[in-house]
């Protein structure tokens, strides 16, 4: 997909999935490792999950055929993303509605944690495509460690200091880890001078040192020194350059820019011969 | 064996684009994005490398990563190896554009629907060639049942052409004659080896 301007609601429905997701996700971690509640994460993730997939439908050219979207669950990864979401969503509203009428149960908050993860995991595989230059390696992992990541800060921003933030730093570090493995995997590609036509390729070292310190380094710096909502602030803004960055940096392998990179071999084969 | 697609003779093209205009004609896609390119490689004759004419529409891959990723089943694989759209079932999601690693499958602002090259399938029902293939001029451009199987001496990859590893694409190429143009092309061939 080469038009950015197409982009925009796929950039709005994973960012507010993903956070969404992420929220449920390390509610119930924490809720299940370290026994801490936290209500109003748990409450945030339905909302945020149903407002994504509603601007999804936006980028849909045919909006009311939606639901055959799940026809191809099992072969297609879009079609498991799409499933999923339905789940995560549906898990997510019925863990967050028995926390709020006080029925709270462990084991529901837990599976909905459990689908939730699941749903990020496959948030990534959509994007695992073999033809697209910049999504490849760690890439497919990032919807996961970044939604947990900023879902662990938000936790532990509204928790106050105590036993989670090992936990919060051990999300946080393999997110850190996993996008500096795809920081370090777009940086080594070459660019040619036909994909360097895109503007965000040519900035793609800011997009991306943005993004590592907005979701990783400065919100558990601001954790470790108070736990304030700050951080989650600065977080989700991370999540949003994350979003963006993904798909302001696809670069597909097409068979025009096969042709491009070839004739600028030619070309530096030739200068090479006169020398 | 292969089914159904196109071989591309790199020597007989010279690019006029009347296969580009044939599928337009045929498929009622005057004003909208064309199925079928002419991308040129080296058209400023570079002296350190060969200059030929890539005429590319989709390949009829045998295992298509349209079909795999789509998610409503809008995409068919026939019998005889055609891989077809049906717009009925297309979502207008624009994930075939991204899996495809031609980037063949082009999105109809108007309908909203994915569309692509589906080899003139009611031309070869009735017996007839593809239109693309019927209006080349130099027959660079033919119509196999299996290009693999037909064209001999024919390769599956050439200097310029998207890696076709991942979905195997069906159409195959015969690479330039004549003594400067093949020696420029193999020299070409093995640069890009190292």
């Amino acid at each position: 997909m080469s038009d950015h301007a197409a982009h925009g609601p796929l950039v709005a429905f994973t960012t507010l999935a993903t956070a969404g997701a992420g929220l449920v996700a390390a509610s119930a971690c924490f809720e299940v490792v370290h026994g801490l509640r936290s209500p109003h994460a748990l409450a945030a993730g339905a909302p945020l999950l149903a407002a994504g997939l509603a601007v999804s439908l936006r980028h849909l050219g045919q909006k009311r055929r939606a639901g055959l979207a799940v026809r191809g669950a099992g072969r297609s990864a879009l079609s498991n993303e799409a499933l999923l979401a339905g789940l995560a969503l549906a898990a997510a509203a019925l863990a967050a509605g028995l926390d709020l009428s006080g029925a709270h149960t462990q084991a529901v908050t837990a599976l909905a944690g459990a689908i939730n993860a699941a749903f990020l995991a496959s948030v990534g595989l959509v994007y695992h495509i073999r033809g697209q230059r910049t999504w490849r390696g760690c890439s497919a992992a990032t919807p996961l460690t970044g939604g947990l990541a900023f879902g662990a800060i938000a936790v532990q921003s509204t928790a106050g200091p105590g036993g989670v933030f090992v936990g919060t730093l051990l999300l946080v570090a393999a997110d850190a880890l996993l996008f500096s493995r795809r920081w370090r995997d777009v940086a080594g590609i070459a660019f040619t001078e036909a994909t360097l036509a895109n503007p965000w390729t040519i900035r793609r070292s800011q997009l991306l040192a943005a993004r590592f310190f907005l979701l990783d380094v400065i919100p558990f710096l601001l954790l470790a020194a108070s736990p304030a909502l700050l951080a989650t602030l600065v977080a989700a803004a991370g999540l949003v350059v994350d979003r963006f960055g993904f798909y302001a940096l696809a670069l597909q392998q097409t068979t025009e820019h096969e042709i491009a990179d070839v004739e600028s071999q030619i070309a530096a084969t030739g200068r090479t011969a006169r020398d | 064996m292969s089914g159904a697609g196109f071989v591309l003779d790199l020597h007989r093209c010279v690019g006029c684009g009347a296969c580009v205009l044939a599928c337009r004609i045929e498929n009622g896609r005057i004003e909208t994005a064309a199925w079928r390119r002419v991308l040129p490689l080296n058209l400023r004759r570079h002296q350190a490398g060969p200059t030929y004419f890539l005429s590319v529409a989709c390949h009829h891959c045998e295992e298509p990563a349209c079909l795999k990723g789509c998610p409503s089943g809008a995409y068919e694989k026939r019998p005889d190896g055609v891989v077809v759209h049906h717009e009925e079932r297309c979502l207008g999601c624009r994930y075939c554009e991204m899996t495809c690693p031609f980037a063949t499958p082009t999105y109809d602002e108007a309908k909203g629907v994915m569309s692509k090259c589906h080899l003139c399938a009611h031309r070869v029902d009735a017996g007839r060639l593809p239109a693309c293939v019927a209006a080349c001029p130099t027959e660079a451009l033919q119509y196999a049942a299996s290009p693999e199987a037909q064209a001999g001496g024919a390769t599956a990859f050439v200097p310029g052409f998207a890696d076709p590893a991942g979905c195997r694409p069906v159409v195959r190429f015969l690479a330039p004659a004549g003594a400067r143009r093949a020696e420029l092309f193999r020299s070409l061939e093995e640069a890009l080896k190292r």
